[in-house]
């Protein structure tokens, strides 16, 4: 049984818990030291299966602003995995080297930058 | 003349025809086919996906009785009982010579071909040669085959039986035997309940694994593996099959997975599942054009082996009579993989059948 019976409820609560990254110290010290290369106007998506869903961190008067589903953003880093892969990663349950590895997380872009914004 | 399933075109169905038998040559044998399995690779070729000269009669896996033998035969006689053996070796080339028969080169040469060794076949229909499926042509009441190609078995085993040992049961029980080599207390993952998926699983349990988990989308075929040996089952249209591989395993992944359906994505899939320093053995036949895409780092990093097995690294005269031992002594299910009985006739009906992913094996019986 999947962990995210939708795409909606997949938003309501990745989706959320990201909007409350976006409010904490490290977030904005983030957006403050971070410049996104040439070409590029998103930091990270987020590509989930089972259900299919996207979501993208960008930003917005000098703050993290997340968009959930289909958008025209560039992003410099793009993550895809299925959403329970997700769920068992932001729940701190899966170690990021083994699952590139396997493949149960698939990284596009520099993965030196992707250090900066996961956990 | 005998009766056939000629595939004619590519992505057609099977035409039944009668089609000319010429006697055997020397060193050829004629056989009298009693059962004939359909087998996944026999579909591939409808599909085009193993292109091989047309028109062509398939088929593989069978058993039949000796007819007659050619000048020189010495190893089997007329009322033989026979199982195809479909990877006919020389004895010659440097894969032989190493002990691997089933690597054969002139062997690989007369799948690629569909011809026996001397370039022709024994088949023709409407004045023109029809080739046979890797050296076997078995979806035919006769087929000429060189003698390497049968294999003489016990008589107390019935034909429906034996034909399976000659593709789904060698090539399942031998991946785990010859090629992985599994080691009793060893966990393992099986992806693909079909045929060979099935004698996969129980080649595990006959070598000692303590965790066989078998992986397919047919909840019904998953229920059936327990029976075989499988002590897990995970259904992949419902959930991840690696993540659920290495829930089941403390996060560490099978000491050995065997992919058993030929797509590039359950390939990686199977090696992903695979633990550090574990065995990877690929049985499933994907088109010659397809790749696979897997981790680059986890190469070095994981040192796992990735290896595929042909026949179940099988070496066909010593291994079917004793599968078929094993059998005969109660340690091999060989009545259950049988979903299903057709006529030659209904053969199409059993592809729509394998296709759909309806049958364990689909079995041809050949009219007295």
């Amino acid at each position: 049984m999947p962990v995210f019976q939708s795409e909606q409820e997949l938003y309501d609560v990745l989706g959320r818990f990201f909007e409350k990254v976006a409010e904490t110290d490290e977030s904005k010290e983030l957006i403050a030291s971070t410049e996104l290369s040439p070409g590029y106007d998103a930091y990270v998506q987020y590509i989930f299966h089972k259900p299919e869903a996207k979501i993208t961190w960008t930003h917005e008067n000098g703050r993290l602003k997340i968009v959930c589903g289909e958008t025209d953003l560039r992003p410099e880093l793009i993550f895809e995995q299925t959403a329970d892969v997700g769920h068992k990663f932001w729940l701190g349950k899966l170690d990021l080297q083994q699952a590139l590895a396997r493949q149960q997380i698939k990284v596009q872009g520099p993965l030196v930058n992707a250090l900066k914004v996961l956990p | 003349m005998a009766k056939a399933a000629v595939l004619q075109r590519y992505g057609e169905p099977l035409t039944i025809e009668e089609v000319e038998v010429a006697g055997p040559k020397r060193g050829e044998v004629k056989v009298k086919l009693k059962a004939a399995g359909l087998c996944h690779s026999d579909w591939h070729v409808v599909e085009g996906k193993l292109p091989l000269p047309l028109p062509i009669v398939l088929g593989h896996e069978g058993a039949g009785v000796v007819e007659e033998v050619g000048e020189g035969v010495t190893n089997v006689k007329q009322g033989d009982h026979v199982v195809l053996n479909w990877v006919p070796s020389c004895g010659r080339c440097r894969d032989c010579r190493t002990g691997r028969p089933d690597l054969c080169e002139e062997a690989a040469r007369l799948t690629a071909t569909g011809t026996l060794p001397d370039g022709t076949t024994r088949f023709s229909w409407q004045g023109k040669p029809v080739y046979q499926f890797l050296t076997a042509g078995a979806f035919s009441e006769y087929t000429i085959v060189p003698e390497q190609a049968v294999i003489p078995i016990r008589r107390d085993v019935p034909f429906e039986l034996a034909a399976l040992i000659g593709c789904s049961v060698m090539t399942g029980v031998g991946a785990v035997i010859h090629t992985a080599r599994v080691r009793p207390g060893s966990t393992v993952a099986v992806l693909g309940a079909g045929g060979v998926g099935f004698n996969i699983i129980q080649g595990a349990a006959l070598a000692g694994a303590k965790q066989i988990i078998a992986i397919d989308v047919v909840e019904e075929k998953l229920a059936m593996t327990k029976t075989f040996g499988a002590t897990h089952t995970v259904n992949a249209r419902e959930e991840d099959a690696v993540s659920a591989v290495l829930d089941l395993t403390d996060g560490l992944g099978v000491d050995y997975a065997f992919e058993a359906i030929g797509r590039p994505e359950t390939m990686a899939d199977a090696y992903n599942m695979t633990r550090k320093a574990g065995t990877t053995v690929i049985v499933g036949i994907a088109a010659p054009h397809e790749t696979v895409e897997i981790n680059a780092f986890s190469l070095p990093s994981q040192s796992k082996t990735l290896t595929g097995s042909w026949l179940g690294q099988g070496n066909p005269p010593v291994d079917y009579p004793k599968l078929l031992d094993l059998y005969a002594a109660g340690k091999l299910k060989l009545e259950p993989l049988i979903s299903a009985v057709y006529s030659l006739e209904q053969i199409n009906d059993g592809f729509a059948a394998l296709k759909s992913g309806q049958n364990i094996r689909g079995l041809i019986r050949f009219e007295e």
